[in-house]
Formats: structure tokens, sequence, C-alpha cells
């Protein structure tokens, strides 16, 4: 149990701190609102259209490519962690699995879907 | 400390919640979320079946881990055939793809 | 024993019933709520609670790839998708989910839109039914199947990455391989799907901005 105690405490003092500073700087702070000061801070541009719009299908696909390979790295972390103990047979194994998902990556490559244009 | 059982019945009930989410919905994206959680559901089973096993045997989250990767491959295809139909037929709405039935 | 150990030792339980409670609340909201973007939230809500509990069963490394897996990238897809296709196309509400639900869809007669709200909630009712049945019977056999009783102390002892790092790698080692093959599979089926029409629309020409939103939305509905 031990030390997940010390993970709850640490979630509750993440918690605590965001509503304590919150909390006091209202107390403190001056409330002058004004059309400018509120409207949508877009890194100083002026933001236009609506947030609904249609995005790039070229997002989707480099969010699926992630997920493939954020896959891999969850394999990947018992394998590295038993490395030694499974030694060169693991290793081979591993170079398989990830010769297979290389394909994929070069396959992706090829139809120049990772290219920005 | 708790009882496995406890987390046995929150599968279940996961699973139950998920099923009726899935079935009363009728916007594909978001039937595929159903699906998402109940493959949950059914991970948080094969953990907690596994902690009945004898000590030391990790099976229940070796296949839990594979239901991730199922999972994620069966999320990737499912979005990627939703979004081309959306794009051909302009509705996400199942009942509305009928295409198959002529 | 002070009251704090007692507090501590309570703590876990605690825990479970308040995730459990999150995990639930939050799935059942993932159907019922309106608008797509809300529910994918909903859906990591309730996979970050599933994480939680993974860690009140002892599979620390099971929590960790979960919050990796599904909150991190599965999600994340999610959202992409939501984003990449017309929001509202796919936002709206459920079926049947009260006045204005799937039967108010299409301009229709005032009779045929009630009878269409009518089957909406009847389809409802019935899915109600199908769920509510199945979790029954599998609760029942679950009763009668007499489990054992085991009851697990977070994080016991040992990590599990060993354990699952030495079973992934030696009795279950083709269904690893296969897991690789699956996922080649799925990125080249999806990338044969998602690319296709980028040739077909030219998507290469178009800004991303949400400028030329609204003239595309029409463009794209007569696709």
């Amino acid at each position: 149990m031990g030390s997940y105690f010390e993970v709850l405490l640490f979630l509750l003092t993440g918690v605590i701190f965001v509503f304590v500073g919150l909390g006091v700087a209202s107390l403190f702070r001056p409330a002058l609102p004004s059309t400018p000061k509120q409207s949508i801070y877009e890194c100083g541009m002026r933001p236009f259209g609506d947030t609904l719009g249609k995005f790039r299908v070229r997002y989707y696909v480099f969010a699926l490519v992630f997920v493939v390979f954020d896959v891999e790295a969850v394999f990947l972390y018992p394998w590295a962690v038993v490395f030694r103990e499974i030694g060169l047979v693991g290793f081979v194994e591993m170079l398989i699995f990830l010769g297979v998902l290389v394909i994929g990556l070069v396959y992706a490559w090829k139809k120049r879907v990772l290219q920005w244009s | 400390m708790i009882d496995v059982q406890y987390a046995v019945v929150l599968g279940v009930l996961l699973f139950g919640v998920g099923l009726f989410g899935a079935l009363r919905s009728t916007n594909a994206v978001r039937i595929l979320m159903c699906i998402e959680l109940m493959l949950n559901a059914v991970n948080l089973n094969f953990v907690a079946f596994a902690r009945m096993l004898p000590q030391g045997s990790a099976a229940g989250q070796v296949f839990a881990i594979f239901v991730m990767a199922v999972a994620a491959a069966e999320a990737a295809v499912g979005l990627a055939i939703i979004l081309q139909v959306v794009r051909q037929r302009g509705v996400a709405h199942v009942d509305r793809i009928n295409l198959l039935k002529g | 024993m002070s009251i704090l150990d007692r507090l501590v030792l309570f703590l876990p339980t605690l825990g479970f019933f308040v995730l459990g409670t999150v995990i639930l609340v939050s799935a059942w909201m993932v159907g019922q709520v309106r608008r797509i973007t809300h529910a994918a939230f909903f859906m990591v809500l309730a996979f970050t609670g599933v994480a939680g509990v993974f860690v009140l069963l002892g599979a620390d490394f099971l929590a960790g790839s979960q919050v990796l897996v599904y909150v991190g990238a599965i999600a994340v897809m999610f959202l992409f998708a939501i984003m990449v296709s017309d929001l509202k196309e796919l936002s709206g509400p459920a079926a049947g989910s009260g006045p204005g639900g799937s039967g108010s869809r299409a301009p229709e007669g005032d009779g045929e839109a009630a009878a269409a709200r009518t089957a909406a909630r009847a389809w409802v009712l019935l899915a109600g039914l199908v769920a509510v049945a199945f979790a029954g019977i599998v609760l029942a056999a679950v009763a009668k199947a007499g489990l054992p009783e085991v009851s697990v102390p977070a994080a016991s002892g040992e990590p599990t990455t060993v354990l699952i790092g030495r079973e992934l790698f030696t009795k279950f080692l083709v269904p690893f391989e296969v897991a690789s093959v699956v996922l080649l599979a799925a990125l080249v089926g999806a990338i044969v799907l998602a690319a296709r029409e980028d040739k077909d629309r030219g998507l290469g020409e178009e800004a991303d901005s949400g400028a030329g939103a609204a003239g595309r939305r029409n463009g794209g509905v007569t696709a």
C-alpha cells in the first residue's frame, strides 16, 4: 500500500493547490472585464471561424501512426525489463515484431502520408 | 484491501452500460466509443480473474495487453471506415447507412 | 493502531467505490450526452478510472499502459477523427433522447415524427432490456460460480512488469508476433481508407483554417 498513499497525497495536493490558488487570487485581483479582454485569445491573432470547423484528414493519419507505435511501446517496456533473462531469443523475437511494424512505417512513408504538403 | 469479486461485478456493470450505450446509439462514432468501454470492462475482468490464479501468474494481464493492442487496431480501422462513410454519404447514423440493402 | 492507520487501511476500499462510481457514471454519459466531443471526454474519464482500479488490483504496469494506450492514444484518435470529419454531422442526440431526438432529424409530418419517436423510444427500451438481461445473467453466474474470495492489497510487493515480460516472451510468443501483424494490417488498412480521400478531394490545396469551413461543408455533403 505504502507508496500509493503518497500518490494519493500528491493528487490531493495538486487539486488543493489549484483551487486554493485560484480562490485566493479571486479575492485579491481586480475584476474589470471589457470586450477585448473577454474575447478568445489565440496567439494575439483575431480568432475567425468556429471551433467546429473541419480539419485536414492528415491529422487523423498522424494520430493513427502514433497509436500503432504507442502500442508498440507498451510491448517494448516489459521486454526491456526482462531482456537479461530471455537473452538472444528475446532479442530476435523483438526484432521480428519491430520488423513487421517497420513495414507499416515504410508503407506510410511510401504513400507520402507522413509528408506535410 | 479489495475483494476481487467487487472488481468482477464492476466489470459486468461496465460491460452492461457499454452494451446499452452501443445498442441505443445511432451515431457510429459513439457506438465505437461504447465498444471501447466494453473492451475495458473485459480487461477489468481479465485482471480480476488473474488475481484468483496461483501467485506468480500474469496470464490475465498479458491477455489484457493483447486486448489493448486489438482495441487500438479496431478503433483505428473503425474510425477510418466511419470517416470514409461520412465523406461519401454525409451521415454517421448507422440506421441511415443502408447502401448494401440496395 | 492509531485512527490514521485504520484510515489508511480503509482507503483502497473507499477508492474502489469512488472510482467505480466515476467509471459507471461516465460510461453512462458516453451514451447519453448530446455532443460527441463531450462523449469522448467522458470516455477518457472512464478509461482513467479503470486505470485507477488496475492500480488497486495490484496491476501497476497495466494501469500505466491503460493510460498510455487508451487515454493517450485511442482517445486522441477518437478526438482527431471527430475533428477531421464534419462535427455537425457527427454530433446530435443519440436515438430518442427526449424531444428533439432522432425523430426530428427529418422534416416530416407530425404523425410520422411521432411514430418515429415512439419507435426510437421502443428501441431504447429494448436496448436497456438486453443490457440488463445480460448483466443479470452474468451476475447470477458469478454469484453461483463460487469464486474464491481473494482480496488484494494494493501494489502487492513485486512489480508486475517482470512477470508480464516473462510470460509474454515465452508462453505467449505467438500471440505477441501475431499482434504485430494485426497492428500492421490496421495501419495499412486505415491509411488506405484515409488517404484515398486525399486524392479524391485534393485536400492538399485546402487550408485547414476554419475560414473556408462553411463553403467546404456544402461541398462535402454532396460528395
